[in-house]
């Protein structure tokens, strides 16, 4: 990678003091590396994300059965370690999690739902990180008019308050031609992207205006580097871990917020048919889980749980990419 | 000091100007309007919806409306309406009779009903309890956590606050509900009053919870901060008490980051009371809001959006104000 003028942080200095093999040559990411693969929650975790996005590639081949098919007759069979349900329907082990209302089983639609909720965990934050990241380095570079306009842009976006943005974007798009494409997934992805791209920006271009002030960045001007040279060749890669570890913890973020919206009956379509690329997600279940607490707990504890899980597991990982990346900033 | 709050208070101004106008063009971009009962049908006559139109404007060009409602219009009798601007966020369309501010401040009829049974009260009670929860036990956690640096205290607060942290109240609430509801039958699932203290405990911990995880967070790292520096070491050295120095010396510099969180803490629990409201049945103004859009009332629409907008950038300002008071340094500048 990059091997200009960055100064080793000087715990990755004494590191490669260290080794004994004489003097390799390592670039940043194959010593940020070595400091992650130390850290046993962040590996740990990085294993149940590769899981959970496993688990919603392949649902269509995972789940035991039709995640839409109403089964007549075996609505709210218990998960298998409830002998019997609160109205005293009985296990049935071709359902392992039970059934829901309708006679839907709860595992294969907990598939389905992992499935939609990582898609709209990860495109918003790629966009995000292709709009944001661009507009942010702009204005740090560029300065002057751009840099207030983008900045005091920002300012406004943060004072709106997003779950709310979301919520009208939902709301009174949602029955346009629009909000129709891909179940709604489409308009979603967007909404959440526009609502989000502001704290990155703000980071990115901090960065830009931090970096812009070094020796390195000088000389690459005088030895005559475009503006974009500069930026692609110079800024982008200095200033990316901190735009992974943003990403780490935007997911989680864009995640929860698909359950609220979902929650709220505002996310994505129901699919009727099960022919489409995305059937449910974990809001829409929120939503059919919760209206059937009292009959049925332990669909919204499972459900919980998997979101829980999930969570976590990406806070301790952008922990885990924060310390490895960046090892000078305290914690 | 003053000079950098007048200009904070003066961005206000434009803030609000753009909010309302992306509301106002997300309302007038969706198809269907305020007397259709369902988004894809029109069931209200030709002339009744014309009639409607023209008593509520919604006849006259999209900036003239604009304008209309926000600063105000001449009505039939020749008087002059004062808008948004005299603090007038117009009829609502659904509830007949009734201001969109009537319906969040309006304290409904009966015996010792206050301020705080209306709509705007039930989401400040809840928003207040949360964020005293937050502040009250997060600071002492991460303030014991910090002083018990890496004993098992600390390690159990930490495991805490970092799954507090991750989990989001919303699906805290969902575990709260199965376990304390469901399980030990400790709660109704649906609350039927709201007097009192205890049907607001569970709610209130359960949204506090994420902002008490961060705070107690920020403390932590805060304390242990300010603890390592020279002036704590100075201060021992010269035979201060334990006590003075960790209140006087290490907790009074240490507020100064642990507040500076609290404001974006606060706009959290403000807009995030939208879906806690729905979970707990809390009858506040968030509970409402998706209703209201449905429905495409578009003043109540618009009035809680303003409202929420506004109440974040008076959160903003006062931690500004806090932060002046608890460090004399930003004071003086």
């Amino acid at each position: 990678m990059q091997t200009d003028a960055r100064t080793l942080p000087a715990a990755a200095a004494a590191e490669q003091l260290a080794e004994p093999q004489g003097p390799v040559s390592r670039s940043q990411w194959s010593l940020a590396w070595r400091r992650f693969r130390r850290n046993r929650a962040a590996l740990v975790s990085i294993a149940i994300i590769l899981l959970y996005g496993l688990a919603g590639l392949f649902a269509p081949w995972l789940a035991p059965h039709n995640p839409v098919k109403d089964n007549s007759g075996r609505d709210y069979v218990p998960p298998f370690w409830r002998a019997h349900s609160p109205a005293g329907v009985a296990a049935d082990l071709t359902f392992p999690l039970g059934t829901d209302s309708q006679g839907r089983d709860v595992l294969s639609r907990i598939l389905y739902g992992t499935r939609s909720s990582m898609v709209a965990g990860l495109m918003p934050a790629l966009i995000i990180l292709v709009i944001g990241s661009t507009l942010g380095f702009l204005a740090g570079w560029a300065g002057g008019l751009t840099d207030q306009l983008v900045m005091r842009t920002t300012d406004i976006f943060y004072a709106f308050p997003d779950v709310l943005f979301l919520i009208l974007i939902m709301v009174t798009l949602g029955s346009t031609p629009l909000g129709r494409l891909g179940n709604g997934l489409v308009l979603f992805l967007s909404a959440l992207a526009v609502v989000s791209w502001t704290g990155l920006a703000r980071l990115v271009r901090g960065s830009a205006l931090s970096l812009k002030s070094l020796e390195f960045i000088d000389a690459a001007r005088s030895s005559g580097a475009s503006n974009a040279r500069i930026i692609m060749r110079h800024l982008l890669p200095n200033s990316l871990s901190l735009m992974v570890v943003w990403a780490a913890f935007a997911v989680p973020r864009l995640i929860i917020a698909e359950a609220i919206l979902g929650y709220l009956g505002l996310g994505l379509r129901p699919s009727i048919t099960g022919k489409e690329f995305f059937v449910t997600s974990w809001g829409r279940l929120f939503l059919e889980a919760y209206s059937n607490v009292a009959s049925q707990p332990d669909f919204l504890l499972v459900l919980s749980l998997v979101v829980s899980v999930f969570v976590i597991s990406f806070t301790f990982l952008g922990d885990g990419l924060r310390d490895a990346l960046d090892p000078r900033q305290k914690r | 000091m003053t000079g950098l709050l007048f200009r904070r208070f003066i961005w206000f101004f434009p803030v609000i100007i753009v909010i309302s106008l992306i509301t106002f063009a997300l309302m007038k971009l969706a198809p269907g309007g305020p007397w259709d009962r369902d988004a894809e049908s029109k069931q209200v006559d030709p002339r009744t919806q014309k009639l409607l139109d023209q008593r509520f404007g919604l006849d006259r060009p999209l900036p003239e409306q604009y304008l209309r409602y926000m600063v105000g219009y001449i009505n039939a009798k020749g008087s002059f309406e004062c808008g948004v601007v005299c603090g007038n966020l117009g009829p609502s369309y659904r509830q007949r009779g009734k201001n969109v501010q009537d319906i969040f401040f309006g304290v409904p009829e009966g015996d010792g009903r206050n301020f705080f049974h209306s709509k705007f009260g039930y989401s400040l009670r809840l928003g207040l309890l949360s964020m005293s929860f937050a502040v009250f036990v997060g600071i002492p956690m991460g303030v014991i956590s910090a002083l018990r640096h890496n004993t098992s205290v600390d390690y159990l607060i930490t495991l805490v606050t970092n799954v507090g942290v991750a989990v989001p109240s919303f699906v805290v609430a969902f575990f709260a509900i199965i376990v304390l509801a469901v399980g030990l039958h400790l709660i109704p699932v649906v609350q039927k009053s709201w007097s009192g203290i205890t049907p607001w405990i569970v709610p209130a911990m359960v949204f506090g919870f994420g902002t008490l995880a961060q705070t107690a967070r920020f403390t932590r790292s805060a304390m242990l901060e300010v603890m390592s520096q020279e002036f704590i070491r100075a201060a021992r050295s010269k035979g201060l008490g334990e006590r003075v120095v960790i209140w006087k010396h290490t907790v009074r510099n240490m507020l100064i980051p642990v507040v500076t969180n609290l404001g974006p803490a606060l706009v959290g629990l403000i807009t995030g009371s939208i879906v806690i409201e729905n979970i707990f049945g809390i009858p506040g103004i968030g509970r409402d809001f998706v209703l209201s859009i449905g429905n495409r009332d578009y003043p109540l629409i618009m009035g809680t959006t303003l409202l929420y907008a506004v109440l974040i950038v008076l959160g903003n300002l006062s931690v500004d104000l806090l932060y002046g008071l608890i460090d004399p340094r930003v004071r003086s500048e």
